[in-house]
């Protein structure tokens, strides 16, 4: 598994984390090492399990429904107020009449 | 410290009993970790003033003949990931430095209703991201056997906690064995349930799918009592269980030694310390002079099954901690021009290596392009893991395997190697990837004194034979030795 | 050259339940910043979602009034990316197993009827609302955890026109069905819509461009005509290399679209199953119980009444196609009025009145005070031209006609009794009139019509008194 520095600076961007030129070599270097020991996964091969469990899968199938659906959590559509309301927002860094307030955003 | 009050079942017992009062115990919880802490680092805060004002409640009700709860008077230490109201959720991290959470947990609702009283928030790797709280931001804990060495982690602070008799009990969260490991470096008992059996909600995820929180203890039976409180289906946590649970898991009679348990021989390979293989198999020696009978299994336990593991870990963590960009709550950085930068920066500066490190990892497998090749084939081998498991339980009641690779090992020894860290999961990841329950416990001593760890592992929902071995090796082991602070 | 037009919609819509789709936040519109929040729906570390089981219901009528397939087992994935107003940094939305799929909707334009094929129906949360400031951009989360649904068509509309059709039509049904509000006003039904162009005979489909920021139907055709005309443009000036697969903004002040590359970032969903939540089981038993109580749609109840009454089509459609309209007509005519004059009464007056009242005011003619107004008409006891001051003041005031036309003492003088005292008494004021009429001057009675008129302040039966005049002139 090769990858590049470009590749690692592309994640970072969807991750929006900076790495310096340094940290950027760094991390390049040890998910090499990692994705090295991931690589394996793709050798693994699933056929024989599959085959196996395809046919409980079959059978499964009924079972898995419904073992969901008994395990199926919802929640009734009832209006309940969150009743520590004033401490919702004390962790906020900048409020002001009630808004969430961040720099300028140009759309 | 009388015996009574060295356990939770002791101490529970003894105030409802008014034995001794809650005031009293927490006194001299307080006096241990005043005296101590200083060493361990096993908190990262504490509540003195608070806890012994509520314990002096719980004595007034108990003087007025008022109905107290299972966990009276019981100190708890709670892993800083768990939310509590009024209290900070650091989870570790500059992120969440001041963090104050306006809800609390369900596990910390449970506990309070039961008349248990938080001392403190303990120390933990950031985020839950590592296996030796090295990765703290705050303070790296060392393990009360050896000082030099680490404790575990992620929950190791929780472990440390426990060991030094700060409290008799704490909360732990395991995602690939972040209470099992800590526990066998630390010589008590740590339980990963069931996926489902106690409620994550309020739990600040790692990776959901994967997380669940447990009880450490010193004692098996005090971790069947503190499973029985915090057990549960709660509606707010859409992967609780609906299940009946189990109110009383250790009645007086059980017949444990009638069990089949598997040893799968990929958990004994060259990684594997000699002297803690010679332990366990000490130990399964002792159930087999018990009438437990005994067959080698193979389990493949290969680099895949951690792959998977590191993939989907990462990948849940990577969107889980995504969260975290500075504008609602947590760290901001003071350096912006725009919001991306506010963003940016934030997460930058608040994050640690190694929880950069899994976001990066997590952000890559689930990338376009590599998704298939990894968080697709992670799934699949997840499947897989389930059915082998499945495989052995329908011929064996349990499992019994090592927890680590080794003893506790040396503070620095592996924080610069990511691969060598995570390799330290290698014998518990699997059990959270099929959503199984695991215990760990202590088995013995190292001769350098460390102790050693043994895992046993159920189908799901199968922590009452779980608990009946473990209790029966336990009081056949009758390890006595304590940590000599 | 002959060009096609291929435009594709998708419609998100809010759904119509009283707490938000994970938690149990009020939907309420319009209060204080950030008051409608908790810390499930902005995101608080800890905090899990658990769905509202009335979003699944909703969802699965919308899906059965548009013919779609159910997938009984569906699941919630995450959608990554950052934004202010997405407090979790991940839309929990549906990706490749959405709950609703293969639909179609049929809609008539031109006289002919089109069919157009919805791809799927997912569900998925509302984000928080951003509003910019001078010098800041504030966030309110209120909107934020609001269940949607998101329903993507084919790309098979053939003309901006068809998707105005379209989108209407969707609004309609969804109201019938009670899934959604559908007030674009407050947000509720937005739209997006991709368009290409190709010659004609060509296999493959061109490049496809989206617009977004269309605020009304009216401005969606408008968009799309633009782009259309811009796209065939390009291609016949051979610079068909300049329509790239973008998002565009239209901008209505201007009254173009404008390209937003360049200011979306970089863009990889990153979607995976939500591990927060467990799959979605739908039983068959809770799909057939639904198809039940699927109303009659609007087309349906189009053919049925212009077979069951003899209308107007033209202005039957118009009723149908509001939901509010359609019922308030359909009890008007059980409680006994003519078809066709409830229909005059409710296109006519009631549409001027609405439109001049502002527009989306709730209705406030009810069934019973029309049907009352139209026999009281049909019986002479007021004018049509009194019935429609009286018809005013029921919309404004809302009061009930007898009471209106009581106060105001408008009821018709049919008494010939009366008439006849009235009439002599204005022939005899103007003799001269009257001797106009009698020496051949006809229009006369015209004149004495309007002093019967004036003097019975407009009461009198017209018919009657103009009978009366003729009768007791030519008498003379």
């Amino acid at each position: 598994m090769n990858i590049t520095k470009v590749e690692v600076q592309h994640i970072c961007k969807l991750a929006k984390i900076k790495l310096g030129e340094e940290g950027l070599c760094k991390t390049t270097a040890e998910f090499e090492e990692i994705l090295q020991h991931m690589k394996c996964i793709e050798k693994f091969d699933f056929e024989e399990e599959a085959m196996k469990s395809d046919k409980e899968g079959m059978q499964a199938n009924e079972n898995i429904k419904q073992t969901h659906e008994e395990n199926q959590t919802l929640r009734k559509d009832e209006v309940v107020a969150f009743r520590n309301h004033e401490k919702l927002f004390k962790n906020t860094k900048d409020m002001k009449d009630g808004y969430i307030r961040i720099p300028k955003i140009i759309e | 410290m009388d015996a009574d009050m060295e356990t939770v079942c002791g101490i529970a017992g003894g105030v409802k009993e008014k034995k001794f009062k809650a005031a009293e115990i927490i006194e001299i919880y307080l006096k241990n970790i005043t005296k101590q802490e200083t060493k361990i680092n096993a908190f990262i805060s504490t509540r003195a003033v608070k806890a012994l004002d509520e314990a002096k409640m719980i004595d007034e009700k108990i003087a007025k003949g008022e109905r107290v709860g299972r966990l009276a008077g019981v100190p708890v230490g709670v892993k800083d990931n768990i939310c509590t109201e009024g209290i900070k959720t650091t989870c570790a991290s500059k992120m969440l430095e001041n963090y104050i959470s306006p809800y609390d947990a369900t596990v910390i609702e449970k506990l309070k209703k039961e008349g248990a009283i938080i001392i403190g928030k303990t120390n933990m790797d950031e985020f839950a991201m590592g296996s030796s709280t090295e990765n703290s931001a705050f303070k790296t804990t060392s393990n009360p056997w050896n000082l030099s060495r680490v404790p575990g982690g992620s929950s190791g602070g929780s472990a440390a906690a426990v060991a030094s008799d700060f409290v008799p009990l704490s909360l732990g969260s395991d995602t690939g064995g972040s209470i099992r490991q800590p526990a066998a470096f630390c010589g008590i008992v740590g339980l990963k349930p069931t996926y489902g059996s106690i409620s994550r909600f309020g739990l600040v995820a790692f990776a959901s799918s994967l997380d669940q929180i447990g009880p450490m203890t010193k004692n098996v039976k005090d971790c069947v009592l503190s499973l029985e409180v915090l057990q549960g289906n709660d509606s707010r946590d859409a992967t609780s269980s609906k299940r009946k649970f189990t109110a009383k898991y250790l009645l007086d009679s059980h017949d444990a030694n009638k069990m089949k348990v598997a040893i799968p021989k990929q958990f004994f390979g060259d990684e594997l310390d000699a002297e803690v293989k010679n332990s366990i198999m000490g130990s399964v020696e002792r159930l087999q002079d018990m009438g437990v009978k005994v067959d080698e299994v193979s389990m493949p336990i290969d680099e895949e099954i951690l792959s998977a593991y590191y993939i989907i870990s990462s990948a849940e963590a990577s969107s889980n901690l995504a969260r975290f960009d500075g504008i609602r709550y947590g760290y901001r950085t003071s350096e912006y021009n725009n919001v991306e930068e506010l963003m940016i920066n934030s997460r930058t500066e608040a994050f640690g290596e190694e929880v950069k490190r899994r976001i990066l990892l997590g952000t890559y497998v689930l990338s376009a392009g590599y998704y298939d090749a990894f968080y697709n084939k992670a799934h699949k081998m997840r499947e897989a893991i389930k059915r082998r498991y499945h495989d052995i339980f329908s011929k064996y009641d349990l499992i019994l395997s090592p927890v680590t690779p080794t003893v506790a090992f040396e503070k620095g020894e592996k924080i610069h190697s990511p691969m060598q860290m995570y390799l330290q999961d290698l014998y518990t990841v699997s059990v959270n990837l099929a959503g199984l329950p695991a215990l760990s416990m202590n088995c013995g001593f190292d001769k350098n004194n460390l102790p050693i760890g043994l895992q046993i592992i159920g189908s799901h929902y199968s922590e009452e034979k779980m608990f009946q071995l473990a209790y029966l090796l336990e009081s056949k082991l009758d390890l006595k030795k304590k940590v000599i602070l | 050259m002959i060009w096609e037009t291929f435009i594709g919609i998708e419609i998100h819509a809010e759904l119509a339940t009283k707490s938000k789709i994970f938690c149990s936040c009020s939907t309420e519109f319009g209060k204080a910043p950030n008051t409608n929040t908790c810390p499930v729906c902005i995101g608080l570390p800890g905090a899990l979602p658990v769905l509202n089981e009335e979003v699944i219901q909703l969802a699965l009528k919308a899906g059965l009034a548009l013919n779609c397939k159910v997938n009984y087992i569906n699941k919630m994935d995450r959608k990554n990316y950052f934004y202010p107003d997405l407090p979790r940094a991940y839309q929990i939305s549906q990706f490749d197993l959405p709950i609703l799929y293969d639909g179609y909707v049929e809609f008539e334009i031109e006289d002919t009827i089109e069919r157009v094929n919805i791809n799927r129906i997912h569900l998925e949360e509302d984000a928080g609302k951003l509003i910019h400031l001078e010098e800041h951009t504030c966030i309110d989360y209120n909107r934020g955890g609001v269940a949607l649904i998101e329903l993507v068509t084919e790309p098979e509309l053939k003309s901006p026109k068809e998707a105005f059709e379209f989108v209407k039509t969707i609004k309609t049904i969804f109201e019938y069905v009670g899934v959604s509000d559908c007030k674009m006003e407050q947000g509720s039904l937005r739209f997006d819509a991709n368009i290409s162009v190709r010659e004609k005979g060509q296999k493959e489909l061109n490049t496809k461009v989206e617009i977004k920021n269309m605020n009304s139907f009216k401005e969606m055709q408008k968009a799309l005509e633009k782009e259309e005309k811009r796209q065939i443009e390009l291609y016949e000036f051979n610079e068909g290399d300049k329509i790239v697969q973008e998002t565009r903004r239209w901008d209505s002040a201007k009254g173009r679209t404008v390209s937003m590359r360049g200011k979306e970032g970089v863009h990889d969903y990153r979607y995976f199953p939500e591990p927060d939540l467990r799959p979605i089981v739908i039983s068959k038993k809770n799909v057939v119980d639904l198809k039940k109580e699927i109303p009659e749609l609007p087309n349906e109840k189009l053919e049925r009444l212009l077979t069951q009454f003899d209308l107007n089509k033209k202005e039957t459609k118009i009723v149908v196609e509001d939901k509010k309209l359609a019922l308030l007509f359909e009890n008007t005519v059980k409680k006994g009025a003519n078809p066709q004059k409830a229909l005059n009464w409710i296109v006519g007056d009631l549409l001027r009145l609405i439109k001049t009242d502002g527009g989306d005011e709730d209705l406030e003619i009810d069934s019973s005070g029309l049907a009352e107004l139209i026999s009281i008409i049909e019986s002479g006891d007021i004018s049509l031209k009194a019935g429609r001051e009286i018809f005013e003041e029921m919309f404004m005031k809302r009061k009930k006609p007898r009471e209106i036309i009581n106060r105001r003492g408008l009821i018709q003088i049919n008494s010939e009794e009366s008439l006849r005292i009235i009439v002599q008494k204005v022939m005899e004021a103007n003799s001269k009139s009257v001797a106009d009429y009698n020496a051949g001057k006809k229009q006369a009675i015209t004149y004495l019509m309007g002093q019967v008129m004036k003097e019975t302040k407009g009461q009198a039966n017209p018919k009657m008194a103009l009978q009366l005049l003729e009768r007791i002139i030519s008498n003379k």
